[in-house]
C-alpha cells in the first residue's frame, strides 16, 4: 500500500523529544479504571521448568491511567497462566514519557532496552533467577552523552574489542532540537563510548555520504548497514527532510560512513512520501549456509521489500536495490521486522496485521514457506518458541508505537496473537488494552519450556 | 536466616509420659503428649542464579531446604558412608580441585582403582540431567547413592551406613530437622546429598564476571572465547575451535535434552571404543558416547576425559586440533568441523589459537567457588 498520508498534515506524535510531556500532549479522557493486571506467582519451591515466558514492554495508556512497564508474561496457550504476568516491573528510571522501545540480549546474556524517551535512551535490565524464578530486579539508564531515541542494538568484536553499536534516531539532540541521528559504538563491557558516527547530510553535495535518523542495523564482517527511517518527532510537514529513503554503509574498523545509497530511486508522483527504510537484514552464511551476501530492506512507508547484492571485493560493495516485494500489489503495508528462524524468514507487516514466511535457502527470492499468519493490526515483533507439549508457536506483538489510526491504517491493536507455526492457525489472543488497559510495545523470549534463553532470541532482527 | 526451634523429639516425650503414668495413664498420656507437628523445613533463602543459566528442576519430593542442604553437607564429608570409614564423597570430590581428586582414575576403599576419572561437581542443576560419565543415574538422588554401595568405591551396604549414622550423635537430630523424623533411610541420605550438590553453583570465575560486565577479557582470552563459541566454516572463512557444539555457551556443560549432552569425541577407533552411553541405552549408536562435562574450573580438574588419559589441557586441545580418531559413532559435528578444507579430522588450530583457547579456558576457574566456606567440610 502506498503511503495514504496527507503530507501537509504534520504528524506530531508523542515520540522522543516530546516524550517528556506526552501525557499532556494527548487529549486524554478521564482514566477508565481497569483491574490491576493479574500477576501469577508459582507456589513455594523452585520455579517449575516447562512454562514458556516472554519479556514484554507495556505502554501505560493515558485513558486508563496505567504505567509503562517491562514485564514477564506467560505465553504458552496450553498453560493455565497464559496471558498473565509473572511480574510487572514499573519502577522505571523515569516517570511518564515514552516506554522503553526494543529489548535485546547481548552475547553475554545481559538484557538491554533501547529507549525512545530522551531521558533514558539506553537501559540495562537486571534480570535474575530466584530459586529458578525469573525476576526483573531493576532497570538502570546507561549514559548516552546526549545521543537520544535509541532504536536497534548490535554487538560485534572489532579489533579485539567487544563493541555494542546502537542506532540513535535522534542523534545528539539537545533541548527541542534533534540531531540528524547517530550510530554510537559503546564498549560492550564498560559502556564507555568508543566511537560516535555522526555524518550529517550535505544537500549541496550529490556525492555526499551521510546517516540520517538511523534505525535498522545489520552487519557482515567489518561492514555495518543502517537504514534511515524518519525524524523521531514524526513531524513530516517537510517530508523530504523528515523521512529517510537511504541505506548507509559503515566501515566498522574506521567507524566511518563509506557509502549512502537511495533504496527506491524511481520517480515519485507528487505527494508520495519517501520510502522510509526501517529494518535491514544482511543475508549471510550465518543465517543460511547457501546464502550469498546481500541486504534486505523493509520500507515502512513504501510498503515494499528491497534487495541489493553485496560483494566486499567490489569498489562499491553494495549493488543497486531492486524491489522484491510490492506491498500495494499484495495488499499489505508497513513491513517492519525480519526474523530468520528455523529455515524460514518471517516478515511482519503492520497493515493489515500479517506475518509472511519464506524459505531461507531461496533468498533473495521470496518463495513462500507456508501460509500467512493473520495477526492483528500493527503486527510487529515476534517471538518463536516450543511449548512443553511440543507445539512450535509464534507470538506476534501487534502495535506500532501506539500510532493507532494516524497513518490512515489501524496499527495499534495492542494484542498478542499466538500462531501455530505448522498449521498457521491462530490459537490464542490476549487483548492488552481491553484486559489490562495497557499497550503492548515489544516482546522477546525470556525462558523457553526447557528453562533456557532461546538461542534465536539473541538475534533480534539483524 | 529464620531457623526453626529445636524442641525435644515427640518420641522422647512419649517415653517420659508412659513411664510416669503407668499402664493406666498410658493412653491419655500419649494423647495429650502426641508429637507436635514440626514446622516444615526452611525453604532455601537467597538462592539466586544468573538468568543466562536458565531455569532448573528440583524434584517435588526433595525441595531445597536449609536443613536438607546442611545435612547433605555433613554427609558429603562423612567417612562413615564407606565400609571401613576411610572414604567420603569428598575423598574423590575435593573442593580445592574443583571437587575432583587429581588422579587419572578414581580410587575406592583399599586403593581399588575404578574405571573412571572423577567428574567435577559444579552447576549440577543445569546441563544433562543424567549423571556419571555414562549417564546411568537419572537424577542426583540416584547418583548420590551408587558410590556408597559400589564395592570398588565406598564398598558399604545401606544397613551398615544407617546403623553407623544412627549411632552418630549429630545425625538423628539432623535427619529430623530435614525430614521431620529421626528415621534414617537410604532415600533420605541420597536426598540430602543431592540437595547439597544442587547448591554447588559456580558463578565467580573471570568468565562470570565478564558476563556480568564487571571486567573485560584480555585480547587473547577474548580470541579464545570466540574460538570456543564458533563452529568453523572453511567455505566461509570462519575459524573456530568447535567447543560450543558440545559445551554450552554460559554453563560450558553439555546440552540438557535427553542424551544430547553425550558425545563420542574421537578418542578411540571402533576397536577400542568403550560402551559409554550404550551401557545404559543398549543402542549401538551410543557406543563411545560419554557425558560432556562442565568446563567450569577445568584448569583445576586434570587429568582429563572419562579415563583421565590426558594430563594437561594442552593435550586436550591438541587432541581436538590434530588427533581426532574416526569411528562409527564419532559425533557428526566433530567429524565435519574443519578450519582447513580437505584437512584430516580435527580443527587444526594454530599455535596462537591454541594459546588463546587455553587462556579462555583458564578464565573459567572460580576460586571463590572452590574456597566457598558453605561447601567445605562442616567438621573441619
Amino acid at each position: 500500500m502506498k503511503t495514504p498520508l496527507d503530507p501537509s498534515r504534520p504528524l506530531i506524535l508523542p515520540l522522543a523529544i516530546l516524550a517528556a510531556t506526552t501525557a499532556g500532549c494527548r487529549d486524554a479522557p478521564e482514566p477508565e479504571p481497569v483491574p490491576e493486571p493479574a500477576v501469577t506467582h508459582a507456589s513455594s519451591g523452585a520455579f517449575p521448568v516447562g512454562e514458556s515466558i516472554a519479556l514484554t514492554i507495556t505502554r501505560g495508556l493515558p485513558e486508563h491511567g496505567t504505567e509503562h512497564g517491562i514485564d514477564l508474561l506467560y505465553v504458552d496457550p496450553d498453560s493455565p497462566h497464559f496471558g498473565t504476568f509473572l511480574q510487572r516491573f514499573t519502577d522505571l528510571p523515569y516517570e511518564g514519557g515514552e516506554p522503553p522501545h526494543h529489548l535485546y540480549y547481548s552475547p553475554t546474556g545481559r538484557l538491554y532496552a533501547a529507549g525512545l524517551d530522551p531521558r533514558c535512551s539506553l537501559m540495562l535490565v537486571d534480570l535474575r533467577l530466584e530459586l529458578g524464578k525469573p525476576v526483573i530486579e531493576g532497570v538502570t539508564c546507561i549514559p548516552t552523552h546526549g545521543h537520544v531515541v535509541g532504536e536497534d542494538i548490535l554487538w560485534r568484536t572489532v579489533g579485539g574489542r567487544e563493541l555494542m553499536y546502537v542506532t540513535f534516531m535522534g542523534g545528539k539532540g539537545t533541548g527541542d532540537m534533534l540531531g540528524h541521528g547517530s550510530v554510537v559504538a559503546f564498549d560492550a563491557v564498560t559502556h564507555e563510548i568508543v566511537a560516535e558516527i555522526v555524518d550529517p547530510d550535505d544537500p549541496d553535495d550529490p556525492d555526499d555520504t551521510f546517516i540520517r535518523y538511523p534505525h535498522g542495523i545489520t552487519a557482515l564482517g567489518d561492514t555495518m548497514i543502517v537504514s534511515s527511517t524518519i525524524v523521531p518527532t514524526l513531524d513530516i510537514s517537510s517530508p523530504r527532510a523528515a523521512i529517510g529513503d537511504t541505506i548507509s554503509v559503515i566501515d566498522m574498523v574506521r567507524h566511518e560512513v563509506v557509502e549512502t545509497r537511495v533504496v527506491d530511486v524511481s520517480p515519485k508522483p507528487e505527494g508520495e512520501l519517501p520510502s522510509s527504510p526501517v529494518e535491514v537484514l544482511f543475508l549471510r552464511p550465518a543465517i543460511h549456509p547457501d546464502l550469498d551476501p546481500g541486504v534486505l530492506v523493509n520500507t515502512m512507508f513504501g510498503g515494499d521489500i528491497w534487495y541489493a547484492t553485496y560483494d566486499a571485493e567490489r569498489e562499491a560493495p553494495l549493488g543497486e536495490f531492486s524491489r522484491i516485494y510490492t506491498g500495494a500489489r499484495e495488499g499489505t503495508g508497513v513491513p517492519l521486522e525480519f526474523y530468520a528462524y528455523d529455515q524460514k524468514l518471517y516478515v511482519s507487516h503492520g497493515h493489515p496485521g500479517v506475518v509472511k514466511q519464506y524459505r531461507l535457502d531461496r533468498l533473495p527470492a521470496l518463495e513462500p514457506a507456508g501460509p500467512d499468519f493473520h495477526a492483528d493490526p500493527g503486527a510487529h515483533h515476534l517471538v518463536f518458541f516450543e511449548t512443553k507439549a511440543g507445539r512450535a508457536l509464534m507470538a506476534s506483538q501487534n502495535n506500532l508505537l501506539d500510532l493507532r489510526d494516524t497513518l490512515g491504517m489501524q496499527l495499534s491493536a495492542h494484542t498478542l496473537t499466538v500462531h501455530d507455526l505448522e498449521t498457521g492457525e491462530r490459537v490464542a489472543t490476549v487483548d492488552f488494552r481491553e484486559t489490562y488497559g495497557l499497550g503492548l510495545a515489544n516482546i522477546v523470549g525470556a525462558l523457553d519450556s526447557e528453562g533456557k534463553i532461546g538461542e534465536e532470541w539473541f538475534t533480534h532482527h539483524h | 536466616m529464620p531457623r526453626r526451634s529445636r524442641s525435644r523429639s515427640g518420641a522422647a516425650r512419649s517415653r517420659l509420659a508412659g513411664g510416669a503414668l503407668g499402664l493406666l495413664g498410658l493412653l491419655p498420656g500419649l494423647l495429650c503428649c502426641a508429637p507436635e507437628p514440626l514446622p516444615p523445613p526452611t525453604p532455601l533463602p537467597g538462592f539466586e542464579t544468573p538468568f543466562y543459566f536458565g531455569g532448573f528442576t528440583v524434584p517435588a519430593d526433595n525441595p531445597l531446604t536449609v536443613e536438607g542442604v546442611a545435612l547433605g553437607r555433613m554427609l558429603f564429608y562423612e567417612e562413615r558412608l564407606s565400609a571401613d570409614d576411610t572414604i567420603s564423597c569428598a575423598t574423590c570430590h575435593q573442593p580445592a580441585r574443583a571437587f575432583t581428586d587429581g588422579r587419572t582414575l578414581a580410587r575406592g576403599i583399599h586403593g581399588a582403582r575404578t574405571p573412571r576419572n572423577t567428574m567435577s561437581l559444579a552447576n549440577l542443576l543445569w546441563g544433562p540431567q543424567r549423571f556419571f560419565w555414562d549417564g546411568r543415574a537419572v537424577d542426583l538422588e540416584q547418583q548420590a547413592g551408587q558410590p556408597i554401595v559400589n564395592p570398588d568405591e565406598m564398598g558399604s551396604t545401606w544397613d551398615e551406613v544407617i546403623a553407623k549414622l544412627e549411632r552418630a550423635p549429630a545425625y538423628p537430630a539432623s535427619f529430623e530437622a530435614a525430614f521431620g523424623t529421626r528415621e534414617i533411610t537410604p532415600e533420605r541420605v541420597t536426598k540430602a546429598l543431592a540437595s547439597f550438590e544442587r547448591t554447588m553453583v559456580s558463578t565467580g570465575s573471570r568468565y562470570d564476571r565478564y558476563l556480568r560486565g564487571e571486567l573485560r577479557l584480555d585480547p587473547r582470552e577474548q580470541r579464545g572465547r570466540e574460538l570456543f563459541m564458533t563452529h568453523p566454516d572453511a567455505k566461509a572463512g570462519i575459524r573456530g575451535a568447535n567447543c560450543i557444539d558440545c559445551h554450552s555457551q554460559f554453563l560450558t556443560s553439555g546440552f540438557a535434552p535427553e542424551f544430547d549432552g553425550f558425545q563420542n569425541n574421537g578418542l578411540d577407533d571402533d576397536d577400542q571404543l568403550e560402551a559409554g552411553l550404550m551401557a545404559v541405552t543398549g543402542r549401538s549408536r551410543d557406543r563411545g558416547r560419554f557425558k560432556a562435562p562442565t568446563l567450569r574450573n577445568i584448569e583445576l580438574t586434570a587429568p582429563y576425559m572419562h579415563d583421565g588419559r590426558f594430563a594437561t589441557l594442552e593435550e586436550v586441545i591438541d587432541h581436538y586440533s590434530d588427533h581426532v580418531v574416526s569411528s562409527s559413532t564419532l559425533d557428526p559435528l566433530i567429524r565435519e568441523a574443519a578450519n582447513t578444507p580437505g584437512a584430516p579430522l580435527g580443527v587444526t588450530l594454530t599455535h596462537d589459537e591454541k594459546a588463546a583457547l587455553l587462556a579462555f579456558l583458564r578464565t573459567l576457574t572460580d576460586h571463590e567457588f572452590v574456597h566457598d566456606p558453605s561447601l567445605s567440610d562442616p567438621g573441619a
